[in-house]
């Protein structure tokens, strides 16, 4: 078996756009131009980009709530693509998402017991006892007392509700999760709570995880590699903190310059990006990033750099830094 | 009076069920000119409405029940806003106290152009300014915020610009009549974090040039760290720290900001556990007799339950709400 547990090349989503009252397609949003990256057993690999940079599409393409333009998905050995919707359906019990908004995402008419068994009855044929023994067991790991059972979404807080949909991911011992932006929905002081309990999950059930985010600390507490996506396309991917001490690409380095510090003494101006994200149904010529870029030159806004292995990370970049 | 503007003692009250039910509690507040003064708490702590109270922007049935705030008014002298007739407020609100909402995208209007409502704002307190007038100062103020394209700008409608854009807009709308303090409610927390940085230096720039006090309200302790003098940290309706900003980062004195830093911070290192505030964030409208805190606090003991802390200064100009450093209990 190959080290990689998931293994994701060129990846590519376009959404079409359609005009007039035939609705002819007019044009193509690229939300994911060319994603390719594996994912290890056990190994927490992270995403992470801007709003609009096609990260979360990315996560869906992978499992197929959206299905990709072209490219290849390869999980433990069989190609996704290639899957009847049945087969799909028996893979999704191997690999689960955990969705970005609780608020949105658990059904308020079903109350947590409900809500963890349907994945349980979808997948398994199970007694209704056996039922019962393995959502006790979950709950108790996600800090859910029994007699919160019976009670329905609207009756927790934010971070109850993720714990819930934590738990509804991965009540059928998944090997590989995708979380969506997990914590963002939460409230500062309750994100650390779920990290933790995510993070301890992870570790205990032996899951190999794409972690999808905005938020740099959070990625680079959490991850050992992370892929930096700009405008559909990574930018540059390797161990987390390697890229986190010297970003390589231009682009990776403004983005972590933009992190705020909580250092008030530290009120460094940073070379702050100038401009903003370029619509991806109307990409620049060349490298996505050349418009915004201060070390752009004539190749950059020429031709699209392709993702290479140069100094122990893959980067994307004509001009990379030193 | 020294200061821009002195909140005492404010206290907001809502219905629930038709009983009174307290947000906000013992709310004191001072800018001095030319500072900022940044609110950090997490949501329900009563941020926002604190805000809003100001410029009497509280939905029903929200409403101020006691408590002063002291505007020093460049047209009109000293005023209690609270208390304002909603005369006189008109002739303040968007003018010397402008206000800088969450989401640009949901408060411009959709249906007329960035143009149109940036001359509303003029006209509202300049009746009899010239057309060509209004032009220029729309594009002066745009020119301030960065904004490119300035003519093609004005004849767009916000569906057509990017989040951004839009919030540089509400920025320009809120500048365009030179006011004396800018209260921003969480201007960045729909924006990513290249953008955020470009706004967060674009509003440091236009403090300094303008020379305007700013209540800068947020969740994030990176953004106050960035922007901030003064920092006034709210927990379930009452401020339970304030200090400088220097002083509350390097010296934290009450429990919470204590795990707020250290959460953040021991993202940072390396380590199998992230710092975590046990418990949850209690639902607004829930003022207890003792120390709010208490539940999730990592030093609790049995004596603070006998009553809520006072707010006392523990070191110079550094106030605390917390029976570790003092035994005032509020009255």
């Amino acid at each position: 078996m190959s080290e990689y547990l998931l293994t994701v090349k060129n990846l590519k989503t376009y959404f079409p756009i359609k005009e007039g009252l035939i609705k002819r397609t007019v044009g193509y949003v690229k939300a994911v131009e060319d994603v390719s990256f594996s994912v290890k057993q056990k190994q927490v690999y992270a995403i992470v980009g801007e709003s609009g940079c096609g990260k979360s599409t990315a996560g869906k393409s992978i499992v197929r709530l959206i299905e990709p333009t072209a490219g290849e998905v390869i999980f433990d050995g069989k190609t996704l693509s290639s899957l009847s919707d049945e087969e799909m359906r028996l893979k999704r019990r191997d690999m689960q998402f955990i969705f970005q908004n609780p608020y949105s995402s658990l059904n308020p008419r079903m109350n947590v017991y409900q809500l963890l068994s349907e994945p349980l009855k979808t997948h398994f044929n199970l007694t209704e006892n056996e039922v019962q023994l393995q959502i006790l067991e979950m709950i108790d790991k996600i800090g859910i007392t029994e007699d919160q059972l019976w009670r329905y979404p609207h009756q927790f807080s934010g971070g109850q509700k993720q714990r819930i949909s934590i738990a509804r991911a991965l009540i059928t011992k998944p090997r590989f999760v995708i979380a969506d932006e997990p914590v963002s929905a939460l409230d500062v002081s309750i994100q650390a709570q779920v990290l933790n309990l995510l993070i301890n999950l992870q570790k205990e059930m032996e899951l190999a995880m794409v972690f999808i985010s905005h938020d740099l600390n959070v990625v680079r507490f959490i991850s050992s590699e992370v892929a930096v996506m700009y405008l559909g396309s990574i930018m540059e991917s390797g161990s987390t903190d390697e890229i986190y001490q010297k970003p390589l690409h231009p682009y990776s380095k403004a983005l972590l310059d933009a992190v705020p510090n909580i250092d008030p003494l530290k009120k460094k101006r940073r070379s702050s990006l100038k401009g903003e994200v370029p619509n991806p149904a109307n990409p620049p010529q060349g490298c996505p990033f050349s418009p915004r870029c201060v070390r752009a030159d004539d190749i950059c806004r020429k031709e699209k750099p392709t993702l290479n292995f140069y100094k122990g990370r893959n980067i994307a970049c004509h001009n990379p830094l030193e | 009076m020294q200061n821009l503007l002195e909140i005492k003692d404010l206290k907001i009250k809502t219905l629930r069920n038709k009983e009174e039910v307290m947000l906000l509690d013992k709310v004191s507040l001072n800018i001095a000119p030319g500072q900022c003064l940044g609110i950090v708490g997490e949501s329900g702590c009563g941020k926002s409405i604190t805000a809003n109270a100001l410029l009497k922007l509280l939905p029903y049935p929200l409403s101020v029940s006691s408590g002063k705030a002291m505007f020093n008014s460049p047209s009109l002298g000293t005023v209690d806003l609270l208390s304002l007739e909603e005369n006189a407020m008109r002739s303040i609100r968007g003018r010397e106290i402008a206000m800088i909402f969450q989401e640009p995208m949901t408060s411009l209007d959709p249906i007329f152009t960035i143009e149109r409502q940036m001359k509303e704002a003029l006209e509202f307190h300049h009746a009899h300014m010239h057309e060509k007038e209004k032009h220029d100062r729309c594009v002066e103020v745009l020119k301030q915020v960065n904004i490119p394209r300035i003519e093609q700008t004005l004849g767009s409608y916000p569906h057509q610009l990017s989040g951004g854009q839009l919030q540089r807009i509400m920025i320009a709308i809120a500048l365009i009549n030179t006011p004396t303090l800018l209260i921003a409610d969480e201007p960045t927390t729909a924006l990513d974090v290249t953008i955020q940085a470009q706004i967060l230096e674009l509003m440091n720039k236009l403090k300094h040039e303008q020379n305007a006090s700013v209540m800068f309200i947020t969740h994030d302790l990176g953004v106050i760290a960035e922007t901030s003098e003064q920092v006034a940290v709210f927990y379930s309706g009452h401020i339970v720290e304030e200090a400088s900003a220097e002083e509350l980062f390097y010296r934290p004195a009450h429990p919470y900001t204590e795990g707020l830093i250290k959460s953040i911070s021991s993202l940072n290192e390396k380590g199998n556990q992230l710092y975590s505030i046990p418990g949850n964030v209690p639902p607004g409208g829930e003022l207890k007799s003792y120390c709010h805190f208490l539940d999730r606090c990592k030093y609790a003991e049995d004596s603070c339950k006998r009553g809520l802390p006072k707010l006392v200064e523990v070191a110079p100009k550094h106030y605390c709400r917390c029976f570790r450093h003092s035994m005032e209990v509020e009255v």
